[in-house]
């Protein structure tokens, strides 16, 4: 743990190595790339002003989403976001590779996972993307454990039913894009 | 041991509304695993992307002024 690096260096070196980390959960949460990107230049402002409050080796990843959490839950309080485009930023980020290389079903995935509620997007990415532990993200998020893993399965259930997937269909199948089937 | 994450720029949450509803009936373990999968791939995408200019050079910039300049306790 001790690579003889400064405090400042080291903390310097795991904001490079996080901040693509900060990007794709920003993106996640916000309306617009632009507005992500934002956030997380505001976020890495402010870690880095607050950084004597960041014990070394401690958890950076977890300090960080949650300045960025917090930065954009004051934000969204100050409406200074748009409501979320309902295609979906992922979906934008995806369509043009997609048309390309046939991932239709990862644009039907994008598509599907901007309809969900805020805190479900956040809690299906905390546990599901960013492998998180459930009683950390129960902390970053301010809530119970049982409400993480609440809306998590949530989640899990809407995607399930919008795209497709489930008892074992294959996205694309015939059998799966049939309403009311099982 | 973790410790508290909560600090910088924090303030009370409130329970979403979507929260109080009752719990859903967790999806079967199959389809956890390609929901998993298909989020860990879009997800990856996301990672992977070139970083901006602008966050290189703030970057750069944050270090320099840490020079000669103490750190703010939150």
């Amino acid at each position: 743990m001790m690579s003889g690096l400064s405090p400042d260096l080291e903390l310097q070196h795991g904001l490079v190595s996080l901040t693509p980390n900060l990007r794709a959960f920003a993106r996640t949460l916000c309306g617009s790339p632009d507005q992500a990107d934002d956030l997380v230049q505001e976020t890495l402002v402010k870690a880095w002003k607050h950084r004597a409050s960041f014990a070394p080796g401690s958890n950076l990843k977890a300090w960080l989403f949650t300045i960025l959490r917090n930065a954009y839950l004051s934000e969204r309080r100050k409406r200074k976001y748009e409501v979320s485009d309902p295609d979906g930023v992922m979906a934008e980020q995806l369509s043009v590779r997609g048309e390309q290389s046939g991932h239709m079903d990862l644009i039907d995935f994008s598509k599907s996972f901007a309809q969900l509620p805020a805190e479900q997007r956040e809690a299906l990415i905390l546990i599901g993307a960013e492998g998180f532990s459930y009683e950390d993200a129960a902390l970053m998020c301010g809530c119970a454990v049982g409400t993480i893993k609440s809306r998590v399965n949530r989640a899990r259930v809407r995607l399930a039913e919008l795209t497709g997937i489930k008892d074992g269909s294959e996205i694309g199948d015939d059998t799966a894009s049939s309403a009311g089937s099982r | 041991m973790t410790s508290k994450f909560n600090s910088v720029g924090a303030s009370a949450g409130a329970a979403e509304e979507s929260d109080c509803q009752p719990a859903a009936v967790p999806l079967p373990v199959e389809a956890q695993g390609r929901i998993g999968r298909q989020l860990q791939q879009v997800y990856g995408q996301m990672l992977s992307e070139p970083m901006p200019d602008r966050f290189t050079t703030l970057l750069q910039n944050l270090a320099k002024s840490s020079e000669g300049n103490e750190p703010e306790s939150a």
